[in-house]
């Protein structure tokens, strides 16, 4: 199944896109989400790992279950203010 | 909505009270400042996770309100480019008196710059740019 994850920030910019698409048991945990990332796109390793999972717009910890049905999004540290 | 594209303005901000019932107004202002460390800044772009800063944002105004006896908040953030000098965020608190607004005033501008999915990328005057990495909220405190 395909699930839509979407990229901000620095994260967007190294990726070159906001939204990356990948192939993933139907209920996977936010820490296997990081982990696929890191397969899929080996540039984004360095900032992945000050990074946080928010699914559908609440920060998750990493044995967080999420389906393709999720909104999932990878935070960088914010920096507002 | 709290997240802005175009100038935050003071006269947007300051509003009387037509019950009387303010006694204290409490405006913080976050300005673009001409340094980060040792380099000269030109300008600031602001990106957010939109419906999620919106959607802790409004929780931040709520609890603000649980918390103390307010009789109004409002926050403001830009999104986009931002120049020096111009207003990057405004939290506006009034209550009865000066101790609640201050408190809930620093509260909420901490809470901001540590839970909101907002990001700024700092462009310098030397051509090159470079994402701020500030901090994080812990996500076991952020329930």
């Amino acid at each position: 199944m395909t699930m839509t994850i979407k990229l901000f920030a620095v994260l967007k910019e190294i990726a070159g896109q906001g939204e990356i698409h990948l192939e993933v048991p139907s209920v996977i945990s936010c820490g296997e989400v990081v982990s696929r990332l890191h397969e899929e796109i080996p540039s984004l390793v360095p900032f992945l790992e000050h990074c946080l999972v928010a699914v559908n717009g609440k920060y998750a910890d990493d044995g967080a279950s999420v389906s393709v049905e999720d909104e999932v999004a990878i935070l960088p540290p914010v920096s507002g203010g | 909505m709290h997240l802005v594209a175009t100038p935050i303005r003071i006269s947007d901000l300051l509003a009387g009270d037509d019950e009387f019932k303010t006694g204290a107004d409490v405006l913080f202002l976050g300005i673009v400042r001409g340094d980060s460390h040792t380099r000269k800044v030109l300008y600031l772009e602001y990106e957010a996770y939109e419906e999620m800063a919106e959607q802790i944002l409004s929780e931040l105004v709520s609890l603000s309100y649980e918390k103390w006896p307010l009789e109004e908040v409002k926050i403001f953030h830009r999104l986009g480019r931002v120049w020096l000098g111009q207003i990057a965020v405004a939290v506006e608190v009034k209550s009865a008196h000066r101790g609640e607004a201050y408190e809930a005033s620093r509260y909420l501008i901490e809470e901001i710059k540590h839970r909101v999915p907002i990001w700024k990328k700092e462009y310098f005057t030397d051509g090159t740019s470079e994402w701020s990495l500030c901090s994080h909220v812990d996500v076991s405190e952020s329930a």
